[in-house]
């Protein structure tokens, strides 16, 4: 089921497809892919970091707190667009209506004791992003997250 | 895979050397392992030297152990990240929160502070 596809798009871009169940051990999957497609896009070590840690955060996200009216037909697509911003990182899911763009930051703990534990990897997706938008499309949920440069 | 082990630095300060990747599935691996070395050390430094990648789940292990030496009224530092893995402490803030040294003495000092 899954595979990297080539997929010449209008102006001749090279996108980068890849399909995965919403199981946990599809990150593992998910990560060698990524090293396969930054090779093949020609990232350097940090862009490719990036990438991985969205993905991974992104994806384990919808994993961890998807919902779908049959779970069984719940699915994930990743997609690598380069693009003249920079690199273009979509994630669809097909699961219930969850925008995470508008989810609350974790307020900045002052102590450790104050710390909490949840929340960080969308702060990550931001930190680690220029842009971070959301779109719902035929029942499909579309995360784009904008690596410029 | 991530692995863990352990040595003994000082009298009372252990040292935990991670090495692999530090994302979800690593953590799930050492979480049980970590917890259990911090609850019976109260001067403990994490060597980060061989930990390629940090995702939210693995900063999440690192403030889990931290939070739970210091309820013990003890001391955790970071030591030795990678340059990309020390971003991510910053970007996170837990470089804030939680000691973050560039060698393995420094963190040592820290803990016994």
């Amino acid at each position: 089921m899954a595979e990297i596809q080539k997929i010449n798009v209008a102006g001749n871009q090279n996108e980068l497809v890849l399909q995965i169940l919403p199981e946990l051990a599809e990150l593992i999957r998910l990560s060698a892919w990524v090293d396969d497609a930054g090779a093949k896009l020609g990232l350097s070590v940090s862009r490719l970091y990036a990438v991985q840690l969205c993905l991974e955060e992104l994806v384990a996200n919808i994993v961890l707190h998807a919902r779908a009216a049959d779970p069984a037909k719940l699915s994930i697509v990743v997609t690598l667009r380069p693009c003249e911003a920079g690199l273009e990182i979509m994630v669809d899911d097909n699961g219930m209506t969850f925008d995470p763009t508008v989810t609350a930051e974790p307020s900045a703990a002052h102590s450790l004791a104050d710390a909490q534990l949840g929340g960080l990897g969308l702060v990550l997706v931001r930190r680690f992003t220029s842009a971070f938008h959301y779109r719902r499309d035929n029942d499909w949920n579309r995360v784009t997250v904008l690596l410029a440069g | 895979m991530l692995k863990l082990l352990t040595e003994s630095l000082a009298p009372g300060v252990i040292v935990v050397q991670l090495d692999g990747r530090l994302d979800m599935a690593g953590s799930m691996e050492i979480e049980e392992e970590l917890l259990a070395v911090v609850t019976s050390n109260t001067m403990v430094v994490i060597d980060l030297a061989g930990v390629t990648f940090l995702a939210s789940m693995g900063l999440r292990c690192l403030i889990l152990a931290a939070k739970t030496v210091q309820s013990r009224s003890g001391q955790l530092a970071l030591a030795r990240p990678q340059p990309l893995v020390a971003e991510v402490l910053r970007a996170s803030g837990a470089d804030s929160l939680i000691t973050v040294t560039t060698d393995i003495d420094s963190a040592a000092r820290a803990v016994m502070a």
